[in-house]
């Protein structure tokens, strides 16, 4: 019930955070729920923003759900998203965008997420893409051995 | 403006029903609107977890206990003090020193080394209140680690007849479960592993998460009995709130359940903002610094953008080279404005002087010889 400000939970987060990735090679990476990029800064954060968004899978292996951070979250954890679903296998980029473009831009008001959202979108769609066209990754033959 | 209109409300959930049926609602605890300070926070937890240590030290004579000597020199022998006698290998052997095979160590631990300390009252108070603030956070408890995305409110009350009357563990678990807690005791099960360390053969051999603190203004001692063979879970009476629970490893942000007498006792305990605290003599609720933090909505409001001026946006001065007031005319008339006015003139001045010129040379060219002589030639007719 107490509201912080994002500001002042950006001050206690940034330091320790169960969140932040250790791994050697992801510096600057969080596993936040609602972080657009999955990086560790005040804009994306999804802890020290009162309007956050994330990106998550969705039902089906392709589909993904844009989460978008309630006002109620910071009081009911149980109710914190508010999701919508993008059918990103079956209708596509093109198709999907308009509705993160509208959500970000216009009704949830983030725009400044919006490019960042897109972006995962896309990445996500064309790496879908690679797989439904049954592209498989072949290991580069890197020694003298091959 | 009367307290209960200042602060926030919070649902007090039925035990037997869950999120679905609301009890009632309390009003916010001031503690729960206390500062949080990490800084205090980390140094009395530092100190206090101190005072559950036990001594250790090496026995006190512990490689002393010799009539060693030096043989001083001249005998071929390096100078540390030699055990005395004969007839055994330990007779002319080094003793004493640290570099010594049975010697004393260096430095060795002594038994009155200073192993609590002590922590200024106001100092552990004003921990517990940040502690107890920043555990009504969802942000913080879940930036601790606790699973927390299930959970109905935070703070998360629990009340009714029903909690009463568990004697049971399974019943616990229920209750948990119900609340959305088990995420969490989930999360700490799976972390049981073995310690890392001499201490697994110490008797701490396993190490394990924390899970949910429940506070509770239990006399019997049924409930805490129920609930304290699950995993993680750890319960705390709301008159001896503790530190080292509402902070493990000094980090704020404990996901805490309350029942709700232990919740309505709070503002009794650590006081109001306009009343003192009952319980703890002389003590008053720390203040911030700053009572609206929000510096950004501050910035942003209507009073402060009405009166402050418009941003000024060519700020930077781009030109970084200098210019030569004597090859660049504008960088002279900046230091000379007469310079504009001078230099206007010399220009009219020297249009003048083309002017004449071409008026001489034209006449100079249409006064030729020849022509005044075709002239002449002409008038002659």
């Amino acid at each position: 019930m107490v509201k912080l400000s994002d500001n002042l939970l950006w001050q206690l987060t940034k330091g320790s955070n169960a969140f932040t990735v250790k791994a050697k090679g992801c510096d600057g990476l969080t596993r936040e729920p609602f972080n657009i990029t999955n990086e560790v800064s005040p804009k994306t954060s999804g802890l020290a923003n009162s309007k956050a968004v994330g990106m998550v899978a969705g039902d089906k292996p392709g589909n993904l759900k844009l989460t978008l951070k309630t006002r109620s979250a910071d009081v009911k954890p149980a109710r914190a998203a508010h999701t919508a679903a993008l059918r990103l296998h079956a209708k596509g980029f093109k198709k999907t965008a308009p509705t993160v473009k509208k959500l970000l831009e216009e009704n949830y008001y983030r725009e400044d997420l919006s490019a960042l959202a897109l972006k995962r979108l896309f990445l996500n769609a064309k790496a879908n893409s690679r797989k439904a066209a049954g592209k498989t990754y072949k290991a580069k033959p890197r020694s003298n051995k091959a | 403006m009367t307290d209960a209109a200042a602060r926030p409300t919070v649902s007090v959930f039925d035990a037997g029903e869950g999120e679905s049926k609301v009890l009632g609602n309390v009003a916010l605890p001031a503690v729960l609107t206390a500062p949080i300070r990490t800084d205090v926070v980390h140094f009395v937890h530092t100190n206090v977890a101190k005072n559950k240590r036990q001594a250790f030290c090496v026995k006190t004579d512990a490689g002393m206990d010799y009539a060693a000597e030096s043989w001083g020199t001249g005998r071929a022998v390096s100078r540390i003090p030699r055990v005395p006698g004969g007839g055994t290998h330990r007779s002319g052997q080094g003793a004493f020193g640290n570099m010594c095979r049975g010697g004393r160590m260096f430095n060795p631990t002594r038994i009155w080394r200073k192993w609590h300390r002590r922590v200024n009252k106001n100092q552990r108070r004003y921990a517990t209140a940040s502690a107890l603030a920043a555990s009504a956070v969802p942000a913080l408890v879940m930036a601790r680690g606790h699973a927390i995305t299930e959970v109905p409110e935070m703070p998360l009350v629990i009340g009714g007849g029903q909690l009463d009357e568990i004697k049971k563990t399974k019943q616990a678990v229920e209750l948990l479960d119900l609340f959305g807690a088990s995420a969490d005791v989930d999360r700490v099960k799976s972390s049981k592993k073995i310690r890392a360390g001499k201490g697994k053969m110490r008797n701490r051999r396993y190490v394990m998460r924390r899970g949910p603190l429940i506070v509770h203004a239990c006399n019997s001692p049924d409930m805490p009995r129920a609930f304290r063979n699950v995993p993680g879970v750890q319960l705390c009476h709301v008159d001896r709130l503790n530190i080292l629970q509402l902070a493990p490893g000094g980090h704020v942000g404990r996901f805490v359940i309350w029942t709700q007498d232990a919740f309505e006792k709070l503002d009794t305990i650590f006081g109001t903002l306009t009343e003192k605290s009952t319980e703890k003599k002389g003590f008053s609720l720390p203040r911030a610094v700053i009572s609206n933090a929000d510096v950004d909505r501050i910035i942003s409001s209507e009073e402060i953008q009405k009166v402050i001026r418009p941003v000024r946006t060519n700020l930077v001065k781009r030109s970084a080279r200098k210019k030569n007031p004597l090859r660049n005319l504008g960088a002279m008339i900046e230091l000379n404005p007469y310079k504009q006015a001078h230099r206007r003139a010399e220009l009219a001045a020297a249009k003048q002087r083309s002017e004449r010129k071409e008026k001489i040379k034209t006449k100079r060219e249409t006064n030729t010889k020849e022509q005044r002589k075709a002239f002449y030639a002409k008038m002659l007719e």
